[in-house]
């Protein structure tokens, strides 16, 4: 295997090095990321400072045929929680850059020269190329820019203004096969990169493939085997591609786990309007741009993306999902799509993460901003971070933040991060997730809501075992590259994990060696963490989810300390 | 109706709704009926199951039923 190249970037020098480095030869993805940021950063570091680094990783098996498993992970210390952060997403970049040979870029320091920067990797090699005519631009813009400039098919990573004024709810944007932008949004990882002057990376995999197999003939097999499962699967067809993960809005609201105006409800009464099944309508309805069953990765067949079009059928966003329905949606009392949408796209393009972003707008309208169900006062908000004003970077800066300078004391952040799309007090199972794991309040993390019928959501025992098992399991997803949408034929014959890891690179890796890689990457992000100063006093929620009743479910967040700390992984 | 049968309904959502032909079935059945039985019977391949719920809160497959229960079904599926 020869994609080991670690492409380190100093952006004060613009000195390029590229080394090959076998002590992470079979490390790739979140697992990588993580290594590294505990390896290489000072866990005191200002994370928008000269210290801190950001580390760009393809999942172990990206660049390969295998569905689904192309995902690219960033990480590096958070803005946002102050402690260890990976956030990973689809798109091309990362087949790419695993064909160029690439396991990791590394971007150190910052620039002090006032210009912005694009880095560009092709079979000429790397270098930084000043592209000053950028500053400002949004994600959408930007990313049409370096398409025009550098060709349709390179795969583009950037940041929008949002990343470039240092916003700690910054997200990093990818181009996926078709354009459209997918996003490594949570931790503000986006102002990691842009206070490093960084505007985007640009790959050209053209006349490159220096991905090598251990065992092609045997990796083939396990893929096709894995494509031809999740292709069977009657989810794939039947609900993937036809409602993406807004699917799952009914459910959650039937559980009574629907953010609903800054988390003071778990049940939204207009809930129809911004469903799965309502998307799906509108697609079919109003036609034009709007597609559902797109892949956001080349060779993915689950498809689960979508462009959601307004009543001329012209693209408002793609791609509207769940969580970004239900906080930019029923938690800011807003009952429709197109509403959502409009305030999708402008996040986007700002380049924020839709999560902390619908989390900071819920508690400004809660403190008495905006009115909830108003997507004129919400607009008005985020026009605020366009125009670059102080209530603009109060919100940009995420909902603790905001919450802090407005005197809230109910702040749906659990270690500086606000609260994705599943009230902890109807879902324990993720509250247990959003308070243990070190990258705080992220449902990626271990996402209970797909274990529902093996424990009762609002019991209070079996939460911990549930979270921790869960947190394993998706970091080595999250390690491997693999879309956590691929994990049942993975997870009913874990055998075909193991031969593709071991066909790719060569490794005698068993099923349990495979799964430990997923508990010793979050081992090692807790010890970056406690490092930084993140004790355990931190693996809490907020204090209302102890004492505030949810009504859709009667109770509050009510589990002991001692089945929280069941889901500790040291 | 005997005296050991009521009525219950089901809600069905996503792709569930085509393996019954209908968004809502109203039953009559046993009391010691559970909801894993009754999905069977109606054709719904319970591996295809997710969350349910009955009168509106959550309920495990082995829920038996009352009279009059409502019960909602979803799909197997993961946010994102």
């Amino acid at each position: 295997v020869v994609n080991l190249k670690i492409v380190r970037v100093d952006m004060r020098t613009k000195e390029v090095t590229s080394l090959v480095h076998e002590n992470y030869r079979y490390l790739g993805g979140r697992a990588l990321t993580s290594k590294m940021t505990l390896d290489e950063v000072d866990p005191g570091c200002e994370p928008l400072g000269r210290l801190n680094k950001l580390f760009i990783a393809p999942g172990l098996l990206a660049g390969t045929n295998a569905s689904s498993a192309s995902r690219l992970s960033v990480g590096g210390k958070s803005p946002l929680t102050n402690g260890i952060k990976e956030a990973n997403s689809g798109g091309i970049i990362g087949q790419k850059l695993a064909r160029a040979g690439v396991r990791a870029i590394v971007l150190e320091d910052k620039n002090d020269d006032g210009n912005l920067y694009v880095l560009k990797i092709d079979k000429e090699g790397t270098t930084l190329v000043e592209q000053n005519e950028l500053k400002g631009l949004g994600t959408h813009d930007t990313t049409d820019a370096l398409l025009k400039k550098y060709g349709k098919d390179t795969a583009i990573l950037c940041v929008g203004p949002g990343g470039e004024r240092g916003l700690r709810s910054a997200a990093i944007a990818l181009n996926d096969p078709y354009g459209e932008l997918k996003f490594a949004a949570r931790g503000g990882l986006g102002a990691v990169m842009g206070a490093k002057g960084l505007k985007a990376i640009v790959v050209d995999d053209a006349g490159l493939n220096e991905l090598e197999f251990h065992d092609r003939e045997k990796f083939m097999e396990a893929s096709k085997s894995l494509n031809s499962q999740l292709l069977n699967d009657p989810k794939t067809k039947d609900v993937y591609q036809k409602f993406g993960t807004s699917g799952i809005v009914k459910a959650v609201n039937a559980m009574g786990a629907l953010p609903t105006n800054n988390f003071r409800h778990g049940r939204f009464d207009q809930v129809d309007g911004i469903c799965g099944e309502t998307l799906y309508e509108n697609v079919v309805k109003r036609g034009g741009a709007g597609k559902t069953g797109i892949a956001c990765m080349r060779g993915c067949v689950i498809k689960c993306s979508n462009v959601y079009p307004d009543v001329n059928g012209e693209k408002i966003v793609s791609t509207l999902q769940y969580e970004n329905i239900s906080l930019l949606g029923s938690n800011l009392g807003i009952g429709n799509l197109d509403d959502v949408a409009r305030l999708n796209h402008e996040v986007n393009d700002i380049g924020l993460d839709t999560i902390e972003a619908g989390a900071a707008l819920g508690v400004a309208l809660d403190m008495g901003m905006g009115k909830f169900g108003s997507v004129e006062d919400c607009m008005a908000l985020l026009n605020e971070i366009r125009r670059d004003t102080v209530i603009g970077r109060m919100i940009g800066n995420g909902a603790k933040i905001t919450g802090e300078v407005l005197g809230s004391d109910r702040i749906p952040a659990s270690k500086g991060q606000g609260f994705p799309g599943y009230d902890p007090r109807a879902l324990k199972g993720n509250g247990v997730t959003y308070a243990m794991s070190p990258m705080g309040a992220d449902h990626t993390a271990g996402n209970c809501f797909g274990a529902r019928n093996e424990v009762n959501p609002i019991g209070t025992t079996e939460q911990g075992e549930l979270s921790k098992k869960i947190q394993g399991q998706m970091s080595t997803l999250d390690s491997l590259g693999f879309c956590i949408f691929a994990r049942n034929p993975i997870f009913s014959d874990p055998s075909l994990m193991v031969s593709l890891v071991n066909n790719l690179t060569g490794s005698d890796f068993d099923e349990k060696t495979i799964w430990d890689i997923g508990l010793e990457t979050v081992s090692v992000e807790r010890e970056f963490n406690l490092a930084a100063g993140i004790s355990p006093a931190y693996d809490r929620l907020p204090e209302f989810c102890y004492n505030e009743t949810l009504d859709s479910v009667n109770c509050t967040f009510d589990l002991t300390d001692e089945e929280m700390e069941k889901a500790v992984i040291d | 109706m005997s005296g050991r049968e009521i009525m219950v309904t089901i809600k069905f959502h996503l792709n569930l709704i085509e393996y019954v032909g209908k968004q809502e079935l109203m039953l009559t059945v046993k009391r010691e009926e559970t909801l894993e039985s009754l999905l069977r019977s109606a054709g719904i391949p319970v591996d295809l199951v997710g969350l349910t719920t009955k009168n509106g809160s959550w309920c495990p497959l082995t829920s038996t039923v009352e009279p009059e229960d409502v019960f909602e079904v979803f799909p197997f599926m993961m946010g994102g």
